[in-house]
């Protein structure tokens, strides 16, 4: 059974790059574009990683992972924050996440921090 | 320049002439009386001489007459008392008295004194005499003439002895009197007394002459000796009057003392206008030269005040606050800005330390460290309350330390900046900065990794291939706005407006070309477009005009992300083409509705996951405004907003 990876990206290319690369190393990926409605997707769909845009339309990405932590449900689901704000990396850190990735990215950036977090195949 | 005038020339009360006709007149009187004194005198003892000797020789011829006389009566008295016929004798002696006119009288006495005939006196003859005459006549035994005053006569008497038979029997006595002498002497004395009074006359004729002589000399000398004294004097009068046209016109030419003394004044009037005219033109000078210094002095007085005026407009007129402090941190000076960021009046707090006038400590601590350490002065910040206390003003203070000429410290001034509109500037600059990264980083992010892919991975098919090539197209097209809102910008920053390409096109077309992108794009919006079924044409700029349309419709859709109906209206009013572009989205405030149009403005700045630079309303109202037009906003928090737009025909 493939690990699953939950991205949260309201740009639709960088969420289609993002779901690219993770789809090639075997994760089984979804999509969310908008930050309402997204934890009941995340509690539905039980991922085994988030990846968090931060600068939404409609949420702000601490304020999500906020939530997460605090649902019984998610809390455990290790969290990657992928975006553009280059100056709270600190802070994503010591809120819990367990990486930080400034975009543009490269696959290996990308790659390397989703797999030291977790093995495609358990 | 003005003479003091002479105010009391004196008179000449008594003049030289005057005097001397005076003295000379004195003198000539004493001289000739006593002349004439001394001549009359003379004149008067020779005279007498004369008279004496006269009257001498008179005498002595009455004398010898009587002499001569007696004897012959003594001898016929003789011969008749001898012949004792003494009525005889009697008779020839009266009778001889009586012819000889000369006699007073004549007396025989015997020598017992007893008289025998006595003419003057009968009565006494018979009678002894016994006067002092008489007794003396007695004693006489010769010829003797004896003089003497009797009855108020001179008198000289004769005595004879009378000798009968040579035996002396007595005397005859005769008395002449000195009457015609006397005559004599009266007649002469008067003869002398006129030829003194004659000489008298002449004197006082010499006298009256010389002197008429002498005082037309003396006057005519006198008046030769006044004259240029009297014009010396007013010359002199002239001269204290500052009249030195005197000096020119010399009119005496003796050589005497006088002479010289005019000289000599005129050579000192001529001197003393030579000195006159040099200290004229000397006090001209000076005049001048004080007029200058004064012209000078009121030049730099006017200057001064001038740029005292100045320096004060200047101070007054700084935006900025000024507080000038002394070296012991007392307030000298605050202009209106610093009264009023400071909340005090200059009138309250002038002389008074800062700790009491200034409230702010930051200030104080500026103000006091500056002149501790000695250092020419730094910049701090500081915060002053406003009305909305969530957003204080911020101040910039910099305090510099005046000096003076010798470079001693005297205080220092402190220029309070309120750099609160600048620090927001600078906010929303940076922000703009990291907001423009990030909005570069979005689509770079995509671009890059995408191409990277397809430069990397074989085994893509044709599709996905197609896929991500319309990923980085669409990427760079959204790079390309933004870099394109970025130079707009710019170029609005560098003030050279847009270069507008004008051409006559229809509205509508526009309008039709624009909404369609965005119904492709957006699935939770419906756009509803109302435009003027005939053609309206507008001379615009055709691609501005459709980066108006496209930011105003993409802010619609940004700001109601819920979706919702977006209007598109275009009408036709009387004088222009007027769009309004309506959403149901989140809506503003009016403090965010009127920092819209501000540079880097982004209307929820928290909520940066809206795309934009926050350059577009400023670029949309630049364009607009550069077509003549007009743009303003309609917006209610949670109901959504309306711009509307105006491009003149």
């Amino acid at each position: 059974m493939p690990k699953k990876v939950m991205i949260l990206e309201d740009d639709e290319a960088t969420a289609e790059l993002i779901k690219f690369y993770l789809q090639e190393e075997g994760f089984q990926v979804a999509v969310a574009a908008r930050g309402n409605g997204f934890m009941a997707r995340v509690v539905e769909y039980q991922p085994d990683l988030i990846t968090l845009d931060v600068l939404l339309p409609d949420a702000d990405g601490f304020i999500i992972f906020k939530e997460l932590q605090e649902n019984t449900h998610t809390r455990t689901i290790p969290v990657i924050f992928i975006t553009v704000k280059d100056g709270e990396k600190e802070k994503g850190i010591t809120m819990g996440a367990s990486g930080y990735i400034i975009k543009p990215f490269n696959e290996q950036e990308l790659k390397g921090t989703i797999k030291s977090i977790i093995d495609v195949e358990e | 320049m003005v003479m003091n005038p002479v105010l009391d020339a004196p008179a000449v009360r008594w003049s030289i002439k005057w005097k001397l006709i005076a003295i000379i007149t004195l003198l000539i009187v004493l001289l000739v009386s006593t002349l004439t004194y001394i001549q009359v005198a003379s004149q008067k003892r020779i005279m007498e001489g004369d008279l004496d000797k006269r009257i001498e020789l008179m005498k002595e011829n009455l004398i010898e007459r009587g002499k001569i006389f007696i004897i012959n009566l003594s001898q016929q008295v003789e011969n008749d008392i001898a012949a004792f016929n003494f009525s005889r004798v009697t008779e020839v002696v009266t009778e001889s008295v009586r012819n000889n006119k000369d006699i007073k009288y004549a007396v025989l006495m015997d020598a017992a004194g007893k008289a025998i005939i006595h003419t003057q006196r009968p009565n006494l003859v018979q009678t002894v005499l016994s006067g002092v005459h008489d007794r003396e006549a007695l004693t006489q035994n010769k010829l003797t003439v004896l003089s003497y005053r009797e009855e108020n006569d001179n008198v000289i008497e004769i005595v004879q002895p009378v000798q009968i038979s040579t035996k002396p029997w007595g005397v005859l006595r005769l008395v002449y009197k000195l009457g015609f002498l006397e005559q004599e002497i009266a007649s002469f004395r008067k003869q002398i007394q006129k030829e003194i009074d004659n000489m008298i006359y002449q004197s006082m004729v010499t006298i009256t002459a010389i002197l008429c002589i002498c005082l037309v000399i003396v006057y005519l000398l006198s008046a030769r000796i006044s004259k240029p004294l009297v014009y010396l004097t007013e010359s002199a009068r002239k001269l204290s009057r500052g009249d030195f046209s005197v000096s020119s016109d010399i009119q005496i030419r003796s050589r005497d003392e006088v002479g010289v003394l005019s000289e000599t004044f005129f050579k000192m009037s001529s001197d003393l206008r030579d000195s006159y005219q040099k200290l004229e033109e000397y006090s001209k000078t000076l005049e001048d030269k004080v007029a200058e210094r004064t012209a000078e002095l009121k030049k730099a007085l006017v200057d001064t005040a001038e740029a005292r005026d100045r320096i004060d407009g200047i101070v007054k007129s700084v935006a900025d606050g000024l507080v000038v402090t002394d070296i012991y941190n007392r307030v000298v000076l605050m202009n209106r800005t610093a009264e009023d960021l400071l909340g005090v009046r200059l009138s309250e707090v002038i002389d008074e330390p800062i700790d009491f006038a200034i409230q702010d400590e930051t200030i104080r601590d500026g103000v006091r460290s500056t002149l501790e350490k000695k250092i020419p002065g730094y910049a701090f910040d500081f915060e002053l309350p406003a009305n909305d206390p969530k957003h204080p003003r911020i101040m910039r203070a910099r305090t510099s330390v005046i000096t003076d000429k010798q470079g001693r410290q005297t205080g220092i001034v402190t220029i309070i900046h309120d750099v609160t509109h600048e620090r927001e500037v600078d906010r929303m600059k940076t922000e703009f900065i990291s907001t423009a990264a990030h909005e570069l980083r979005t689509p770079l992010t995509s671009i890059q990794g995408f191409s990277e892919i397809m430069l990397t991975r074989d085994d893509l098919s044709d599709q996905e291939k197609r896929r991500f090539l319309n990923y980085i197209n669409k990427q760079s097209i959204g790079l390309t706005n933004i870099v394109s809102d970025l130079l707009d910008i710019a170029r609005i920053e560098a003030e050279r407006g847009f270069s507008l390409n004008k051409v006559p096109c229809n509205i509508n077309d526009i309008v039709n070309q624009v909404v369609p992108y965005f119904r492709e794009h957006t699935q939770k919006h419906q756009f509803e477009v109302q435009v003027p079924e005939h053609p309206v044409e507008l001379v615009v700029d055709k691609q501005k005009m459709e980066q108006v349309l496209k930011n105003l419709i993409s802010n619609a859709v940004k700001y109601s992300p819920e979706g919702g109906e977006i209007c598109v209206l275009g009408r036709v009013t009387a004088d222009c083409f007027e769009v309004a572009i309506a959403d149901q989205g989140i809506g503003m405030t009016a403090q965010q509705v009127d920092k819209i149009f501000d540079k880097f403005y982004r209307a929820d700045a928290s909520n940066t996951a809206i795309e934009g630079t926050g350059l577009g309303m400023t670029i949309v109202k630049y364009i607009v405004e550069g077509h003549g037009g007009k743009i303003w906003v309609d917006s209610e928090v949670g109901k959504g907003t309306t711009v509307k737009f105006t491009i003149p025909f």
